[in-house]
């Protein structure tokens, strides 16, 4: 009879970190994050 | 007929640069021509600020950020000026700085109830031009009756936490994203714009990828079988 071994299990893959393209647009337009860093 | 275009929008209620992104991102559609679908979702920018913040806007970027209060009433003026430029008249002396997260709970109500644009618009007027308290349920469930929402529903809704979840799952998008600031715009699920651009960027990438899936479904097309 053989023996039950346990074996190691990889972890299954995690989901893809969603690809999101920057379009062409201005760095300069406002937005918040809620820091100091871009203020509101 | 082409295919509708799904813009997905991250925004808090309290940000003021996504008013201004959104009466931008409304022009760039209208130029674009085409309907588009919009959805929005939430940003949470000050989870940490109590609902009844004994302060004015100045007091909480000055006190809670760090930020000197001169600069503070300059970045104050400068978005303000802006937002006048696009017909959005902010009064920041009524302004009733809050947490936002019961807001954003209502969204995904009015979301499961087809007024989510509606209540959006609402909540942003509220709280940047009519002095509005977007943190109290009983202020929120008053602001949904205007836009046609059940009041004592909506009141259920927010004691219960009924979209607690919903909020949550949004923010962790966000965070797998990579979306740090907002307004923050994807289109058609792959494309990112962020900040309040120009109408003119919004359109431009509306026709790319109104350009894309049409090239897309010509191409899926030519190479389909004929049918015997």
């Amino acid at each position: 009879m053989s023996e039950n071994t346990t074996s190691t299990v990889a972890s299954p893959p995690t989901a893809p970190r969603p690809i999101i393209q920057l379009l062409e647009q201005d760095d300069a337009a406002g937005g918040c994050c809620g820091g100091g860093s871009c203020g509101i | 007929m082409s295919e509708t275009i799904k813009v997905d929008i991250w925004s808090d209620v309290q940000c003021p640069w996504c008013y201004i992104g959104k009466r931008k991102f409304e022009a760039g559609v209208a130029a674009f021509g085409d309907e588009v679908e919009v959805e929005y979702h939430s940003f949470e920018l000050a989870p940490d600020t109590p609902v009844d913040f004994a302060g004015s806007p100045v007091e909480y970027l000055s006190e809670r950020k760090g930020i000197p209060v001169p600069q503070v009433l300059e970045m104050l003026e400068r978005v303000t000026g802006i937002a006048e430029s696009v017909g959005l008249h902010y009064d920041y002396d009524s302004v009733h700085q809050t947490n936002t997260i019961k807001a954003h709970e209502l969204l995904h109500y009015a979301k499961a109830h087809g007024l989510q644009l509606e209540m959006k618009e609402s909540l942003l007027k509220a709280y940047f031009v009519d002095g509005g308290h977007v943190g109290r349920v009983d202020d929120l469930a008053d602001l949904a009756a205007t836009v046609g929402l059940d009041r004592a529903d909506v009141l259920r809704s927010l004691t219960e936490n009924e979209y607690l979840a919903a909020v949550k799952a949004d923010v962790a998008q966000a965070a797998e994203y990579g979306i740090q600031g907002v307004p923050f715009f994807v289109i058609d699920g792959k494309y990112g714009i962020s900040g309040a651009q120009d109408p003119d960027t919004f359109a431009q990438a509306l026709r790319q990828v109104q350009g894309e899936k049409a090239a897309a479904t010509s191409t899926s097309m030519s190479t389909e079988e004929p049918h015997a």
